[in-house]
């Protein structure tokens, strides 16, 4: 009974050191990153990372914490590889820097324009302690370390980039956190190429902030093409992007009634089905787009309780539909980059035709022939029919 | 006792118990006894070390022929009143030529049965056996000239009225609970099952006590070969004393080195009366309000009796709570320091903040700081029990206030520290039965230490070790996890939920009872 009990107790000890990664780690001897910053330094050719970090003390010594502002830490460190840049800087962290909670990466301009995107992202898939569910972002003309020096007033910054990325996709349509996952499995397919949300930083106009104050905006999506950003969907253009990924959740169209008048039309949702296939040498794209919707503003005196004028909405509220994923798609031909994934769907349905075209498919898809049918219906028009009658 | 003059008669008549009253036995060999009653009663004082409690009356009838009556009983053991009405009043009253005759006769004691006006009397020559019988409350009734002692039960110990139970409490359900009153207790299941199939059995353990033990089953429905395992195991007991039923759990139960008990200790009568029922047996220990139950299972000490008087949808509704608070009592601790100190990924960010907020100025890393607040709060508990009742209050206020709050402004402890605590104390009285939140308390400390050491793996780790060590025991042989491990699917309507009574046709089959349905083909009215 002894010997057994000892036999137990000592293999019990041996199962210690097969956890392995065994990551004792106090709370107070650990600095959080929340976000990541990229940049490219030409002349020394480094990578510059920003370390974002929520700050330890904000909330501390209070025994009801979670008040208001949380405070952030900015560091940064260079080096030949992130992983290299990122030991460096504990010559300036006092804790243990823990990845775990990175919510955002932002790539500098210098870096997605001259240098190439597609090895810095090799770090996110290795390390156990990074996610590799990160949305990222690319600091438009400017450098990632300006994007995440911009503090916001009441937010942590990461915090505040993530909310709008989140909200922006949600409400209009027009952005879309990529995450880095994503990025990768685009960049090593020849059908597609990445999409990647840009932030620029303006001057703030809330008069409460001292004249001057910085603040970040989301701004178009960067067209990728072969690891380096080529372009940018701007505007209503990117749209396109989300409607064809069936990612949309809801935007509006402006709807000219006549004059400088506008009706506001709210789209609820939006299915997309493409069809690819090769005819003598040049893809011909076919989209069919079915999207409902229902009048969320009204500016001018129009029946619209009437089917001609119902229809009139529609037709032009699937008209514009078509003519974002038009543009959008001009775009990335002149871009010659197949940001919507076409390729791949050529792929799948028909393969045989795709390994002929594969090596040359940024050429072929330049010289693409799209037809677009969008059938959009309005469902309803909130709670009011009429406009209220004015004079 | 006033009802007693009433019966006086029928009970004269229809108690006595001859029978058993045990003849003379030939032998004689080692009985002291003599046929001088002074001397008798000087054997019966020294025997016992003439102690002040021991009541001796002696009535001379006939001084002429030295003929006389010696009463000896225990004071405070036996009924003052029924001595004084049913023996030494009839016996006073007596021609005493007739009673000499009497006793001379073989049938003695059926002739004095008519006279003595008691439950029991018995005739005995051994000395051990009357000494025994005396401390036991009995009275022994000496004659001169003979050697033959007489004993009427006469016993009365004082004991206290049934009361609501203390530590199994029901909001519905029966409010009667055992008392240390053996008799008392088997009475208040008799009760409830009058039938003859209830049948009660005397054992005795202690060989100094001699605390009578009575074992208790349903004839039909207990299983004979495990009621044949607890009569030997009860047998083979050799202690100087039982105190209580949990000397008995000690030596009867399977594995005696186990945290998890393997018997059910209850004081509520509905309770026993429900596991006879599902052919389990009882054990009563004179002296405690706590009748122990076997075999068990585990999933028993989670099932509450509360849970059959209420609505099924709530009876299953609390039942599985129960598990989660068992869940949280055992693991929450360990949870807690091996997500905060190994895998902080796994906190949603803005807790992570806050939380890091809160341990920026704490001293002490969270193990010990979780260690220290548990301790803390045992202490206090501790303390609750054991403190006089005049001062209970300042436990809670020294508890709730000073080392609540307080510890965590003067950043002793962390505020979240304390809410796991607490949160696992409160878990941990949700358990009907307060012998499994014990093993709860204990391996909390286990899976704090693993969790520690080497996080969410440690947890994993100890789980395994408690399921394993969960599924290797045995109460008198039944696995004690049945019915999970082994899995039976028709056992499970008792286990996580409870069906409707009339749904749960046959008995649960853990402590495999000799009869199978107990609501009767149509006895349920929801068939047709």
């Amino acid at each position: 009974m002894k010997r057994k009990c000892l036999v137990i107790l000592v293999l019990f000890m041996f199962t210690h050191f097969l956890g392995g990664c065994s990551n004792y780690r106090e709370l107070r001897d650990a600095v959080f990153i929340a976000g990541l910053g990229i940049d490219w330094i030409k002349e020394k050719k480094r990578y510059e990372i920003t370390f974002q970090a929520f700050s330890p003390t904000s909330t501390a010594g209070t025994g009801s914490a979670g008040a208001g502002s949380t405070g952030s830490v900015l560091y940064t460190a260079e080096g030949r590889t992130i992983s290299e840049a990122a030991r460096q800087a504990s010559k300036k962290f006092s804790r243990m820097p823990d990845y775990s909670h990175v919510r955002i990466v932002v790539i500098g301009d210098d870096l997605a324009k001259a240098e190439s995107l597609n090895y810095i992202f090799d770090v996110f898939e290795r390390d156990a302690n990074i996610r590799a569910n990160i949305p990222a972002l690319i600091a438009r003309g400017t450098s990632a370390k300006e994007v995440l020096s911009v503090i916001p007033a009441t937010e942590h910054p990461v915090q505040s980039i993530n909310g709008k990325v989140r909200n922006s996709s949600k409400m209009l349509g027009e952005n879309e956190a990529t995450e880095i996952y994503q990025i990768i499995n685009q960049l090593t397919s020849t059908g597609t190429e990445p999409t990647i949300g840009g932030i620029s930083v303006i001057t703030s106009e809330n008069p409460t902030q001292p004249p001057g104050t910085k603040e970040t905006k989301l701004r178009g999506m960067g067209i990728i093409k072969e690891g380096k950003l080529v372009g940018w969907l701007d505007g209503t253009k990117s749209k396109s992007i989300l409607f064809l990924n069936n990612q949309m959740r809801q935007t509006n169209e402006s709807i000219n009634c006549g004059g400088h008048r506008y009706t506001s039309v709210r789209i609820t949702s939006s299915k997309s089905k493409i069809k690819v296939h090769m005819n003598t040498g040049k893809p011909e794209i076919t989209i069919h787009v079915d999207a409902l919707g229902i009048v969320d503003e009204m500016l001018c005196n129009r029946k619209i309780m009437e089917y001609d004028v119902l229809h009139e909405y529609e037709k032009k509220t699937a008209g514009n539909i078509a003519k974002h994923i038009q543009d959008g798609i001009n775009e990335a031909k002149k871009q010659k980059s197949d940001i919507f994934g076409f390729g791949d769907i050529l792929h799948r349905q028909h393969p045989e035709e795709w390994k002929k075209y594969e090596s040359r498919w940024h050429d072929v898809f330049a010289k693409s022939k799209v037809s677009i049918h969008v059938n959009f219906i309005l469902h309803g028009t909130s709670m009011r029919v009429e406009p209220y009658p004015y004079k | 006792m006033p009802s007693f003059f009433k019966n006086k008669k029928t009970k004269t008549q229809t108690t006595i118990d001859s029978s058993s009253s045990k003849p003379s036995n030939g032998k004689q060999d080692e009985t002291t006894l003599t046929f001088e009653i002074d001397k008798n009663v000087q054997l019966i004082k020294d025997c016992m070390g003439n102690p002040p409690d021991l009541n001796v009356r002696k009535i001379i009838i006939d001084a002429s022929s030295d003929f006389s009556i010696a009463m000896i009983r225990m004071d405070g053991m036996s009924d003052k009143k029924e001595v004084d009405f049913s023996v030494i009043e009839p016996l006073s009253k007596l021609n005493f030529q007739e009673l000499r005759e009497q006793l001379d006769n073989p049938n003695s004691a059926e002739v004095l049965g008519r006279l003595i006006a008691v439950n029991k009397l018995e005739k005995m020559n051994n000395l051990e056996k009357v000494v025994k019988s005396i401390l036991q409350g009995n009275t022994a009734i000496l004659f001169s000239h003979t050697q033959q002692i007489f004993l009427a039960s006469t016993r009365l110990i004082d004991k206290r009225g049934l009361s609501e139970p203390t530590s199994q409490t029901v909001i519905r359900g029966p409010k009667d609970s055992f008392t240390e009153d053996l008799r008392t207790n088997t009475s208040l299941v008799r009760a409830r099952i009058t039938n003859p199939k209830l049948r009660i059995e005397t054992l005795n353990a202690g060989e100094i006590t001699h605390t009578n033990i009575e074992l208790m089953y349903l004839k039909g429905i207990a299983n004979d070969s495990i009621l044949q395992e607890v009569r030997s195991r009860i047998k083979k007991i050799k202690i100087d004393a039982i105190l209580e039923s949990s000397y008995i759990e000690e030596f009867i139960q399977d594995s005696k080195n186990s945290i998890f008990p393997t018997l059910i200790s209850t004081e509520r009568p509905d309770v026993v009366v429900a596991n006879l029922l599902e052919g389990r047996f009882a054990i009563f220990v004179y002296g405690t309000p706590y009748v122990l139950i076997g075999p068990a299972t585990f999933i028993q000490f989670f099932q509450s009796p509360e849970d059959y008087y209420q609505n099924y949808y709530m009876g299953s509704f609390i039942r599985i709570l129960r598990f989660v608070a068992f869940f949280i009592a055992l693991y929450i601790p360990g949870l807690y320091v091996a997500i905060m100190t190994h895998h902080h990924a796994l906190i949603p960010t803005t807790l992570l903040i806050t939380l890091a907020g809160q341990r920026e100025g704490v001293p002490f890393p969270i193990v010990v700081e979780a260690l220290i607040m548990e301790l803390v709060f045992e202490v206090l508990r501790e303390a609750g029990v054991r403190m006089p009742r005049a001062v209970g209050q300042t436990v809670s206020i020294v508890g709730a206030l000073i080392l609540g709050q307080a510890a965590v402004e003067a950043g002793f402890v962390s505020a979240s520290t304390v809410i796991v605590v607490s949160l696992t104390a409160i878990a941990n009285f949700t358990m009907p039965f307060f012998n499994v939140a014990i093993a709860a308390r204990i391996l909390r400390f286990f899976l704090l230490l693993l969790g520690s050491f080497i996080g969410m793996y440690g947890i994993l780790l100890g789980t395994f070790m408690i399921l394993a060590h969960l599924c290797s025991l045995r109460s008198f042989g039944l696995p004690y996890f049945d019915p999970i491990t082994p899995f039976k699917l028709l056992e499970q309507k008792d286990v996580f939920i409870r069906l409707p009574l009339p749904k749960q046709r046959t008995r649960p089959q853990p402590a495999r009872p000799e009869q199978k349905f107990r609501v009767k083909r149509g006895g349920s009215q929801n068939e047709t």
